[in-house]
């Protein structure tokens, strides 16, 4: 028996257990309007943003698309290549679609303006209407990315960047 | 000594498909569970997340016990025998074999707290990018922490994995900034799928 990996073993499992039985993980709390009189915000404009889809795989000859840029190294893959990049305008009310190279969607919505930072809901569903992913809600600044993975594709697995873009 | 139920009855638990992962059953268990995991697609789910976690923890373990000092204390220790066997010859031989001892206990222990603190308290940067490789300064973020206030840090505010299993992580980029990422199994999605026997 190796008591450290079993441990090292228990604390993943337990992250994983807490972590997938949460049927919504709430980090903060839900914002509420702070104009006056309480009126609600008027709706944000709309935002470009970047959505970048990567394929990792164990190619060994594939290498490190340079166009990618900056991305997690998840798992040592061998091989980085850029599948699509697109600039996408992220609106208030109707989420904006973009399919994915495994027939799923990607859809984004802008949920929030809080200063320099956007509240962007995310969520992955499957052709047949099931959800993948049924909500990720990210807050980000211009040009931070969050990244999306762990989707089977092809001998490898699909990594999502998503991005807000400078006006 | 109890009889062990028939391989077919047995249910596999969580528990098991841990041990299976880090190679801990007995072959006649671990063969068993490897043909659970094949045709049980949450079974592989968590198997392939298993392998993730454990491989970036190990990594990160790894790395932060390099710059933590661990070597630094193996190689004073090792000074210490060094000028201890030179004292040695005009008496005090008989103290020589004990310090090799010594000096390997201290490294142990000094990178095992490396490894546990790096687990515990640095377990927020599992990784490093692959290209524009950041510096090895980690934001000490945690997973699913709220980073409010960090602008350059894309802060996880709600997650719904739904019936998946999934985790938040982040990875150390340039500067104070980390890169979010949420890792979310799609049947055996692991980088090392495959038997880990």
């Amino acid at each position: 028996m190796k008591p450290s990996t079993t441990s090292m073993g228990a604390a993943c499992v337990a992250a994983l257990v807490l972590l997938a039985s949460a049927p919504g993980v709430q980090a903060a709390p839900v914002s509420v309007p702070t104009g006056v009189g309480d009126q609600p915000a008027p709706p944000a404009a709309p935002v470009q943003a970047e959505v970048t889809v990567i394929h990792a795989t164990n190619d060994p000859d594939g290498g490190i698309d340079p166009r990618i840029g900056k991305v997690p190294n998840l798992g040592n893959y061998k091989s980085y290549k850029l599948l699509s990049r697109s600039s996408v305008a992220i609106k208030m009310g109707s989420p904006t679609t973009t399919t994915l190279p495994n027939q799923r969607t990607l859809q984004l919505s802008l949920k929030d303006v809080k200063g320099n930072q956007f509240i962007i809901d995310t969520s992955i569903n499957q052709p047949g209407g099931t959800a993948f992913l049924p909500l990720l809600e990210v807050r980000a600044a211009v040009d931070v990315p969050v990244f999306i993975a762990g989707q089977t594709y092809q001998n490898g697995m699909l990594i999502i960047g998503i991005k807000i873009l400078p006006h | 000594m109890s009889q062990r139920p028939p391989a077919a009855a047995q249910v596999v638990t969580d528990q098991e498909l841990m041990l299976w992962v880090d190679g801990e059953l007995d072959g006649r268990r671990s063969a068993e569970v490897a043909l659970h995991v094949q045709g049980d697609p949450r079974a592989r789910s968590i198997v392939a997340a298993l392998r993730l976690s454990a491989g970036l923890i190990e990594s990160d373990a790894l790395r932060h016990a390099g710059s933590s000092g661990a070597d630094r204390i193996a190689g004073s220790v090792m000074d210490s025998i060094e000028a201890e066997a030179a004292l040695g010859v005009r008496g005090r031989t008989k103290r020589a074999p004990v310090w090799p001892r010594r000096a390997a206990s201290v490294a142990g222990v000094a990178l095992a707290m490396a490894a546990a603190w790096a687990m515990f308290f640095r377990g927020s940067t599992p990784g490093s990018p692959v290209a524009h490789i950041a510096s090895s300064a980690p934001s000490g973020l945690i997973a699913g922490a709220d980073v409010d206030g960090d602008s350059k840090t894309a802060s996880i505010e709600v997650v719904d994995f739904g019936a998946r299993p999934g985790t938040i992580f982040y990875v150390p980029s340039e500067g104070e900034s980390a890169m979010a990422v949420v890792w979310l199994t799609d049947d055996d999605s692991s980088p090392t799928s495959g038997d880990p026997q």
